[in-house]
């Protein structure tokens, strides 16, 4: 079998040990695997819709990206448990003005990277289904790692303390990061809390082009879903890749960041 | 006079490499890792040991040649790689990786007069090849604490 050829976007150097991981558990599991690297989403959007890449580690802004520039010629295979039904928060100080989303209006509101869905995209599409559109609340963005869609966390973390040092009356982010920046300190939750919560979306995806081999794409699959979180050999690498199961790829969570997209003309223009 | 010549030789197989240098040899695994668990000396933890090691070192034994008491020796080194991802062929990646600053403090332990433990510093810089060389291509910050 020739070697399936996956593509990811790093965000960090230390990201290539995790896939060098999960190349040698596909090459054990007798499904070579190559991984090529790439800076950008737009780049491995394009290597992927070229034929460079077989396989792409998508975020969500890369799988409508992929499927826009396709015309809806791609399939979503697999993603991560957590990968679904993320969703994004809107927190404000415990003890400061704001109750509710109205007292946004005129208020600065800290966002992640222009092109995060989780921390701008889809956070300014609930302020607009809630009544607040773009002129009615102040943007204050942080652009860190543009053309990772967000992968960064520094956005988000940049954000949070714009509002900590009272530059914000709000901040934007992940679930995830709310969990984990609560539980390790980094947020003290008696002084911040969740103003709004968006609506569920899922995050990222394995993509393929419609015309991936189906005899390519089932070993790639048996390979994947053979991770086991039960299995302690198996354990530290799905821990390393936030997951404790596989699953199928579905596209009918990616609603609100389709119109978050079109809404703020993410597109145009590209 | 003339240069000296310093060889080595090695071989390679396996992704490892060995070195062979007079009667002693080493072995070098990645020419770099962003692995924390990477049980392996890579070549450029082999570099900055060396440029670390060189002045440890190279204080110690010409304190003892000048009868100078150390007590204590200690060294803290930390490098920049630019473009870091451009090292792992990163679609994308503009420029080479490359190291674009070394910081070393060393702190000493001494009831010596300090001037003479700075002389005996300024000494020990203008003695070190690897320091000489690398100081003429990247930011190279060498620092003595005295404790």
């Amino acid at each position: 079998m020739q070697p399936i050829i996956v593509g990811a976007v790093l965000y960090d150097p230390k990201v290539s040990v995790i896939w060098d991981i999960i190349r040698d558990f596909f090459e054990a599991n007798e499904v070579p695997m190559d991984t090529v690297f790439y800076t950008n989403y737009e780049l491995q959007v394009s290597a992927l819709l070229a034929g460079g890449i077989e396989v792409a580690w998508n975020s969500p802004l890369a799988w409508l990206d992929a499927q826009r520039r396709s015309e809806n010629g791609c399939r979503a295979i697999a993603m991560r448990d957590t990968d679904r039904d993320r969703c994004s928060h809107l927190i404000v100080a415990s003890d400061g003005p704001i109750a509710t989303l109205a007292d946004l209006r005129g208020k600065t509101v800290a966002f992640g990277a222009q092109d995060s869905p989780q921390a701008t995209l889809i956070p300014k599409e609930h302020l607009l289904r809630h009544g607040l559109g773009e002129t009615d609340y102040v943007t204050r963005r942080f652009d860190l790692a543009v053309g990772k869609n967000g992968d960064h966390i520094g956005g988000e973390l940049e954000a949070f303390r714009c509002l900590q040092r009272q530059e914000a009356a709000a901040s934007c982010l992940i679930d995830l990061n709310w969990n984990s920046w609560t539980a390790d300190g980094t947020i003290d939750p008696a002084r911040y809390r969740i103003l709004t919560t968006t609506g569920r979306y899922d995050h990222c995806v394995f993509t393929v082009r419609h015309e991936f081999p189906r005899e390519r794409e089932a070993p790639f699959l048996h390979a994947l879903m053979a991770m086991d979180y039960a299995n302690p050999k198996h354990r530290e690498m799905m821990d390393l890749e936030g997951l404790k199961r596989w699953e199928p790829g579905r596209v009918n969570g990616f609603e609100l960041l389709t119109a978050a997209c079109a809404n703020q003309q993410f597109f145009a223009g590209r | 006079m003339e240069t000296h010549r310093h060889s080595l030789r090695l071989t390679a197989g396996n992704g490892a490499a060995r070195a062979y240098v007079r009667k002693c040899e080493f072995r070098i695994g990645a020419p770099l890792t962003f692995d924390e668990n990477d049980p392996n000396l890579t070549a450029c933890d082999y570099l900055l040991g060396a440029a670390a090691g060189e002045l440890v070192t190279g204080l110690d034994r010409l304190a003892r040649r000048r009868r100078l008491t150390l007590d204590r020796i200690e060294a803290v080194l930390h490098a920049e790689l630019a473009q870091p991802l451009a090292a792992l062929g990163t679609v994308g990646e503009q420029g080479v990786p490359r190291f674009v600053a070394i910081r070393i403090t060393l702190y000493v332990d001494t009831l010596e007069d300090p001037a003479g433990i700075h002389a005996l510093w300024h000494d020990v810089l203008c003695r070190s090849p690897i320091y000489q060389t690398l100081r003429a291509c990247v930011a190279f910050e060498p620092r003595l604490e005295l404790t």
